[in-house]
């Protein structure tokens, strides 16, 4: 800062010729009173919009609620897996009873003269 | 949505406000930005003073609160337009019992504010113009006191410089 002016100097000269603003046009409080007014007015299609967002979530949880309903009480093999249980048990009997025929069908079979030949000779 | 709910009481009140300080908006608006938008730049600084009003009860700390609310909004403008301090238009003549020399001197002042940044016009405006101390300047503008004074200081140089290259102070 230059040495030949003192802090408070120019401190006064500039606030002495500060610059002024031109004064307020006609009636601004009013202007002023009106746009703050409106600026707070809610919007008019404001509980409209809230009311279709309503609705629309409420016709999504509708969705919701019948889809799991149907998905629950429905055929679904998945969860209602009772009747698949009995046919694969009954799958399982009928194997093994098969396979059980098919060997003693094999033990019960009456031995070859080959068969008999061997036995006798190997004693 | 209180807003709606305000009664004549509260219009009363920011009448009140609105006569006490409005040529400090005004003026800090207008030195701050220039003389474009300065209604709309009032406007909207009221606009918020009437949403925050109802905080203010017993109205202490009011003044300083409006002064960061005018900074703040002429700052903001700045910043949204990117804009230097906007030319005036400033009459030839000097005012009613205003000598020639003063008419020269408050055009210099004017011009040396539009050379400076607009966060250094700020703080000449609250410092020097609106006699702030540092302490509400940095509450104003919410700023440590220390950048006020440093962003003064360099503030008070450039007008200087200025000053001393026009010949007026030298």
């Amino acid at each position: 800062m230059s040495p030949e002016f003192d802090d408070r100097e120019v401190n006064d000269f500039l606030r002495r010729n500060r610059p002024v603003a031109p004064g307020p046009r006609e009636g601004e409080f009013s202007r002023i009173l009106l746009a703050a007014k409106s600026a707070a007015e809610p919007r008019k299609e404001a509980p409209l919009v809230l009311f279709r967002r309503l609705s629309f979530a409420l016709a999504a949880c509708l969705l919701i609620a019948i889809g799991a309903m149907l998905t629950v009480g429905g055929d679904n093999p998945r969860v209602a897996a009772g009747p698949d249980d009995e046919r694969v048990e009954s799958f399982l009997d009928d194997t093994i009873n098969h396979a059980m025929t098919e060997q003693s069908k094999v033990v019960e079979r009456e031995p070859t003269e080959e068969i008999m030949l061997v036995a006798y000779n190997g004693e | 949505m209180t807003l709606n709910l305000k009664d004549g009481a509260d219009e009363e009140r920011f009448r009140a406000v609105y006569q006490a300080h409005g040529a400090m908006v005004r003026g800090v608006v207008y030195n701050i930005t220039g003389e474009r938008d300065l209604d709309d730049l009032v406007q909207e600084t009221f606009i918020k003073v009437w949403r925050g009003l109802d905080g203010f009860r017993n109205d202490s700390g009011i003044k300083t609160w409006i002064y960061r609310i005018a900074t703040n909004t002429a700052l903001d403008h700045c910043r949204k337009n990117r804009l230097k301090r906007t030319e005036t238009i400033v009459d030839d003549l000097p005012a009613p019992g205003e000598g020639e020399a003063d008419a020269i001197h408050r055009d210099l002042v004017r011009k040396g504010m539009e050379r400076l940044s607009a966060g250094h016009r700020a703080v000449v405006t609250l410092c020097i113009f609106e006699g702030l101390s540092l302490r509400e300047a940095a509450s104003a503008l919410e700023l440590p006191e220390g950048t006020v004074k440093s962003r003064l200081f360099y503030a008070k140089s450039e007008l200087l410089k200025f000053f001393n290259l026009s010949g007026v102070l030298a």
